[in-house]
């Protein structure tokens, strides 16, 4: 009976032990924000299907991803939705230098369930938000969501920003606000365009003008202690024209 | 003697069946038999505890219960004060909370809370918790907590064996009291016969689920069949008798029946309190402790020597025993043998012989 | 940085109020249905107990964000419960204050109700027995003898739905959002900001608080535990 404890005590040590090694380097891990979900993953495992090279994603809101890269998670590439988050991390020293790139852009649209019964209408200065709608705005949280940040910095410049910072319930990235408003739970929130072609249950109300808010780019850059071969092959791959059809064919600005 | 309980219940109790029946006076009445065999059940079923398979029960007339009828009044209506063998006082209440926890403020037939703590002397126990109290002085309480939730009937379940040998006894003159005082009917368990007798003469024989026998223990020793059922727990004579005189030069002490027929001489220091002339005892010995001879027999030690007639001879499980009439009607245990030498048959006179020291006095 | 220690703003007082409001409400509303239905379950056979002893268990064994996922598919505003509520009162029940009370009763159910099971089980029903004879009804007799000895299971029962409520993660932000002033309890608070780099003060002000909080929850148990305790020898 010891021994059999014993024995499992051990393989279990061990089976924990071997998690961590990537020594072999067969695979490449992306930290990418959540709201590239789709184009990423296609680029990836078209990349992978191409140079045998697994491909792992890290998705979440880009501020939360910085944080993990901040904190000394391993990551190879980091594809942030705004541009803070990587000027954040070069100033901390932990991005390869002279590998930060703009990639894609985006547009912001406010969306309502489909069976709701409000009707697209033509962006105009005039127009009163909060009071198209009763409840709550489902957002990506401002704190650590570049869309939700857009999204603060747009409805604060059209001056709705008061009535409905208090009606807004934050998500923990813009994929999250979006299924929010998927169930029906709000009957208006605000993503970027991207998402909402994505969903057949959700309908767009209205595109904001770029105007509005701080141009929405995407940047990709490369950690520091990354900069090998293998991760700079998909660096490429990610902004070469093969790729360029994949990323139109998601809705992105490139 | 007006009925206070009357029933007739049958239930399968494992291997047996419980088939009683019975109606219960005032006063005190005992339970008695081997353990096991039925005398808690009754009880329970009584109280309302368990539920007879069927059959009725009648308490001062109302029916508690009729299977028949298909009545049944639940345990906390029928008004029995049931103290039980393991004394279940409330541990997080105070033994006074325990008192008062069956006492209804307008009820008319409850007893007055201090006449209770004052016939069970527990006045300085009332703060106190049941933990700190001593294993009679719990009995006690318990016997005041029923009383007080307004019993028409005191049920009492093996009240003598939970208790230190030498504090067994003290728990009777208290039951005494409370059936002098509150003239509450009482019904009292017990496996074992001569603390039983020292509280009643009404005794009623259970054994295998059945009722053999009811009515005065004295009586019943005219039958032989009871002399088996009791002859399990150690038979007993009883008498009730009078302090007659003292004998201080022979450190005796002489007991009389009432009408003087029968006299018995005991020794002083039998008496645990001080005692009057006059003063009521009951005394016990047990028929293997008497001997019978046919002349009165001089250079003995022995004091009493007590002259009578045999009126029975019988045999019990390979045991003979005379009723021998000396005033009082007198269980001697003798062998076989004895008697075939003796040639002791119905008339014949005898001495029933015993020392002083082999009788028990309860006072 | 030490200072900063103790300046709290008013978004991590609010979530320390929040916390605590989500926490006495559902101690609240669970004690007295776990008390019955603990006794239930300790007292009395039934058809099916079994089936509903297992369901109970559910949130126990549930990954809490499952069971937020539950609660949003029964509550949602499109879905059964939930539109049945809107449509009659107006109510929207996900992703409100009620639904992160609603989530912390939940998952502290079946705790709660364990607890309280086992102390009622642990009472001797001899002094029930007892009391019935003195003429205590079946109300008299639960209030009066059996709730008073369970007491110690009922008071850790209690202590238990504070701390559960207070710790309660994944089903409060599936359920109830991370609305800050309004359902962002502490433990999503600390979520937040741990999201958000450079924000390692906030996150360690909030993260004393709920240790304190729970330390005074245990110590508190403790005490009370003593107290019955000596109250029964």
């Amino acid at each position: 009976m010891k021994v059999a404890l014993t024995a499992i005590l051990f393989a279990t040590l061990l089976l924990g032990c071997t998690q961590n090694s990537k020594s072999e380097k067969d695979e490449l891990m992306v930290f990418c924000a959540a709201s590239l979900t789709d184009v990423v993953t296609e680029i990836t495992s078209s990349f992978a299907n191409e140079t045998g090279v697994e491909v792992r994603l890290n998705l979440a809101s880009s501020g939360t991803l910085a944080r993990q890269i901040e904190m000394g998670a391993m990551a190879d590439l980091f594809i942030s939705a705004n541009q803070n988050w990587i000027n954040y991390l070069e100033k901390e020293g932990k991005l390869a230098s002279d590998t930060q790139i703009k990639i894609a852009g985006n547009e912001l649209v406010l969306i309502a369930p489909k069976k709701s019964g409000l009707l697209p209408f033509h962006y105009s200065k005039n127009k009163d938000l909060s009071s198209m709608f009763k409840g709550r705005l489902s957002i990506g949280d401002p704190k650590h969501v570049p869309a939700g940040t857009y999204a603060v910095e747009l409805l604060d410049k059209i001056g709705c920003l008061n009535e409905l910072q208090k009606r807004f319930l934050p998500a923990k990235d813009v994929r999250s606000a979006l299924i929010i408003v998927e169930l029906g739970e709000v009957e208006a929130g605000i993503v970027y365009k991207t998402d909402a072609l994505k969903s057949d249950k959700v309908k767009i109300l209205t595109e904001f003008p770029d105007s509005l808010h701080n141009p929405i780019g995407y940047y990709m850059s490369v950690i520091k202690g990354a900069d090998n071969n293998r991760s700079l092959q998909l660096y490429n791959y990610i902004v070469s024209e093969k790729m360029l059809p994949v990323w139109k064919k998601y809705g992105f600005k490139k | 003697m007006k009925k206070v309980l009357e029933f007739d219940i049958r239930k399968r109790l494992g291997d047996f069946q419980l088939n009683v029946q019975a109606a219960i006076g005032d006063g005190i009445t005992g339970i008695y038999g081997p353990s096991g065999h039925g005398k808690t059940s009754m009880l329970n079923a009584v109280a309302g505890l368990v539920n007879p398979d069927v059959g009725k029960i009648f308490l001062k007339d109302i029916c508690v219960y009729s299977s028949n009828k298909h009545v049944n009044i639940p345990v906390h209506k029928r008004k029995i004060g049931y103290v039980f063998q393991d004394i279940r006082l409330f541990p997080h209440l105070s033994v006074a909370q325990n008192l008062r926890y069956g006492l209804k403020k307008n009820d008319m037939h409850s007893l007055g809370y201090h006449e209770v703590v004052d016939v069970l002397q527990i006045e300085h126990l009332l703060a106190k918790k049941p933990s700190e109290c001593s294993g009679g002085e719990r009995q006690r309480i318990a016997i005041g907590r029923a009383l007080l939730s307004g019993a028409q009937i005191l049920i009492m379940d093996e009240p003598f064996s939970a208790v230190d040998i030498h504090l067994r006894n003290t728990i009777i003159p208290f039951l005494n009291a409370v059936n002098r005082r509150f003239r509450i009917p009482m019904l009292v368990v017990s496996h074992d016969l001569p603390d039983l007798l020292s509280l009643t003469d009404q005794l009623l024989l259970l054994k295998d689920g059945t009722i053999k026998a009811l009515g005065r223990f004295q009586d019943l020793l005219q039958d032989e069949d009871n002399i088996g059922i009791m002859k399990d727990a150690g038979l007993y004579n009883v008498f009730s008798l009078k302090v007659f005189a003292s004998l201080p030069q022979k450190n005796m002490v002489l007991l009389s029946n009432e009408m003087a027929t029968f006299q018995v001489q005991i020794l002083l220091q039998s008496f645990l309190q001080k005692f009057e002339i006059g003063k009521p005892v009951k005394v016990l010995i047990r028929p293997e402790d008497i001997s019978v001879s046919l002349r009165l027999v001089d250079q003995i030690s022995l004091r009493n020597q007590i002259q009578g007639r045999i009126v029975k001879i019988f045999t019990r499980n390979g045991l003979s025993f005379c009723l021998v009439d000396a005033g009082e009607k007198v269980l001697v245990e003798i062998t076989e043998a004895s008697k075939k030498n003796m040639n002791l048959e119905i008339g014949t006179t005898v001495y029933c012989l015993f020392k002083s020291a082999a009788l028990k006095i309860f006072e | 940085m030490f200072t900063d220690l103790f300046t709290y703003s008013a978004a991590e007082w609010d979530a320390i109020r929040l916390s605590l409001k989500v926490a006495l409400l559902c101690t609240l509303f669970v004690l007295p249905v776990a008390v019955g239905i603990g006794w239930l379950l300790a007292r009395k056979k039934f058809f099916g107990k079994a089936f509903v002893e297992g369901f109970l268990h559910l949130p126990l064994v549930l990954p809490p964000v499952t069971v937020g996922y539950i609660l949003l598919v029964i509550f949602g505003r499109n879905a059964w419960l939930g539109a049945f509520f809107y449509e009659h009162f107006g109510w929207q029940i996900a992703f409100s204050f009620p639904a992160a009370v609603i989530a912390a009763i939940v998952v502290s159910f079946p705790l709660v109700t364990r607890s309280i099971r086992l102390s009622i089980e642990l009472v001797d029903k001899n002094y029930e027995e007892a009391a019935r004879t003195l003429g205590a009804s079946n109300t008299r007799v639960f209030f009066s003898v059996t709730l008073p000895l369970a007491l110690p299971g009922v008071i850790s029962g209690a202590i238990l739905a504070f701390a559960r409520s207070l710790g309660e993660f994944g089903a409060t932000i599936s359920f109830a959002g991370n609305i800050a002033g309004e359902t962002q309890t502490l433990p999503l608070a600390i979520f937040s900001s741990m999201q958000v780099p450079g924000q390692e003060s906030s996150t360690m002000r909030l993260v004393v608080v709920s240790i304190i909080l729970s330390l005074i929850a245990m110590i508190g148990a403790e005490y009370l535990n003593r107290k019955i305790l000596n109250r029964k020898t």
